[in-house]
């Protein structure tokens, strides 16, 4: 059995000769928070209404609880989701809304719609019809609905758009709890990086339907942190006398820099130790970069985020 | 797919337009009988007698007329039944028209709403959302039925002074048949709906039918017909809004055997695209 809850291989969905997701293979542990980023029009929606099973693949598999094909079928009602904006029934109250769902599942107790609405905030809302509620109402009553039925993987798209401060705390503490609680594994999609980076333990770049980086959480934040950058010919040369210093939170990133992450007040060491070795230092800077900056910069333009 | 029915049965109920047509359709059906009464005591023997041998010359298989008219079967002399204005209303497919526009609204509610998008990708197979559909779209026309009867029969006793049923055997029979043409125009119009995705073309689609408008269509292809050779055909007598206009009151065993033929090919046809288009379709 895969270690991967969720796995999709060369997964594509294409509309005329347009490929809205192209060839992405994307990995979801059980028990994590995924976070999804891209830009506008990236693909984030369309990859989520296929493993939701709203939409069909034009090409590509999707395994999901070890399950691909037709197998998927049986396992759908273990898959949730809120896609694009919750949909409602305007003329219905919150509650009516969640009981319609809820007699799809064979639920018929009270308490447990009660439960839900408590959870998301809305027990207090009453009669009140939702056409008349808030977007960060709505949204808050497009989650509860998502957790009808106690799905084992929740797949939301933008779910804190329209939300107020607080509330997209306290969403954010819901998500906490579902994961630690109930081993909920949930992918989110959000352009809000920096409540995104608050919550997701793993990150998947998407940018112009392809993905182009699977990170986790620590990766991430080594990623952005604070760092001596040095950049020189051959970084291989170097690691001995890295070594011989003591250093080990360090990283060759690329064929002509080295990242290191600890002790940043010693650059002028390090420089006179490389060189007495021989080996040419281009430069030596301390460095770090902004979560969001990280991203524009992966996905080509600070404008569009 | 229990649940499935208990979900869309749940939602038709708390659907406000369910109620508000029906109100609708009530008080049209007073003002029927209102204006029925109003014509009987006003009109001669003469009128009355032309008045009935036009009703009762379109319960011989006749075309009906595009349009919609409401004419009661009652002999001159004799006093106007539940029946003849429950046949009248039927036939003129004046309760049909509510029904399909409560249909089309029913049935694109979810889609237009969004809210599809919530349970669409939970279920095993979604086209048990289409039959579940049709499922409640049967109870509601049984329903609608029982609540029509009851209401001409209210009706009747208001306009007229006194409730009388008419031959009750040929009543329930002529209402059954009436349900399950009823069915399959639903079918007809809710498959149109789901299909199409759009209440406005969906709507207009269905009021022509029960107006008779698709008789021109009709023609043509009975023109075309009868070029190949088949002399008096006529498709009409073969849809299902054909049906409804030209069931007899006393209905025989030929006219009972096609009515059934009829609705049985187009709800059997009709689930089956629908439900097919709706597996396959992206939500």
């Amino acid at each position: 059995m895969s270690e991967y809850l969720l796995c999709t291989n060369g997964l594509t969905k294409q509309f005329g000769h347009h490929k809205a997701v192209n060839h992405v293979n994307l990995h979801v542990k059980k028990g994590v928070i995924y976070g999804f980023i891209g830009r506008n029009g990236a693909g984030k929606t369309t990859f989520l209404k296929m493993i939701s099973g709203l939409s069909k693949p034009s090409y590509g598999d999707i395994e999901l609880f070890g399950c691909r094909g037709a197998e998927l079928n049986a396992i759908r009602s273990r898959i949730s989701c809120l896609i694009e904006t919750p949909g409602l029934y305007g003329n219905m109250t919150a509650y009516d809304n969640l009981a319609i769902k809820c007699k799809l599942f064979g639920i018929n107790d009270p308490n447990y719609m009660k439960h839900i609405l408590r959870i998301v905030g809305l027990s207090n809302v009453g009669k009140k019809k939702t056409k008349h509620f808030s977007l960060g109402m709505k949204q808050r009553l497009g989650i509860g609905l998502a957790l009808v039925g106690d799905p084992d993987l929740l797949v939301l798209d933008e779910p804190i758009n329209g939300l107020d401060p607080q509330g997209i705390a306290e969403i954010r503490d819901m998500f906490l709890t579902l994961q630690e609680e109930e081993n909920m594994t949930i992918i989110i999609s959000s352009h809000i990086l920096e409540e995104l980076s608050k919550i997701a333990t793993h990150y998947g770049i998407i940018h112009n339907g392809s993905l182009i980086q699977e990170l986790t959480r620590e990766e991430l934040m080594q990623r952005c942190s604070e760092r001596m950058e040095i950049v020189l010919d051959h970084p291989k040369q170097a690691v001995p006398v890295l070594d011989t210093m003591g250093f080990t939170d360090y990283q060759v990133t690329d064929k002509n820099t080295i990242q290191i992450y600890e002790r940043l007040n010693e650059s002028a060491d390090v420089n006179m130790e490389l060189s007495k070795a021989g080996i040419l230092v281009k430069s030596i800077s301390i460095t770090s970069e902004e979560l969001e900056n990280y991203f524009l910069n992966l996905t080509g333009g600070a404008h569009h985020a | 797919m229990l649940n499935m029915i208990r979900m869309e049965m749940f939602r038709m109920f708390k659907t406000k337009s369910l109620y508000v047509i029906w109100i609708i359709l009530f008080g049209a059906i007073l003002f029927t009988t209102t204006a029925t009464a109003t014509e009987m005591k006003e009109y001669t023997m003469e009128e009355k007698q032309e008045t009935y041998e036009y009703a009762m010359g379109l319960q011989e298989e006749e075309i009906p007329n595009l349009g919609m008219t409401v004419t009661a079967p009652t002999k001159p002399g004799e006093d106007v039944s539940v029946f003849d204005l429950f046949y009248a209303n039927l036939k003129g497919k004046f309760v049909a028209l509510f029904m399909v526009i409560f249909t089309v609204l029913y049935s694109t509610a979810d889609l237009t709403s969004g809210y599809v998008k919530n349970i669409a990708g939970q279920v095993e197979n979604r086209a048990g959302f289409v039959f579940a559909k049709a499922i409640s779209l049967f109870v509601y026309t049984v329903l609608t039925f029982l609540l029509l009867a009851v209401t001409q029969a209210i009706s009747n006793g208001f306009c007229f002074g006194k409730i009388i049923w008419g031959e009750m055997d040929l009543l329930l029979k002529y209402a059954g048949m009436q349900v399950l043409l009823h069915f399959a125009l639903l079918m007809v119009i809710m498959c149109a709906a789901i299909v199409l995705r759009s209440n406005v073309i969906s709507m207009t689609f269905a009021v022509c039918l029960c107006m008779n408008m698709m008789m021109i269509l009709y023609g043509y292809l009975d023109k075309f017909i009868a070029n190949t050779g088949m002399k008096n055909f006529q498709l009409m007598k073969y849809t299902v809004t054909g049906r409804i206009s030209m069931l007899p009151m006393k209905i025989t065993e030929k006219s009972a055997g096609v009515s059934a033929a009829v609705s049985a090919i187009f709800i059997f046809v009709m689930l089956t695209f629908c439900s097919s288009v709706f597996k396959k379709r992206d939500i």
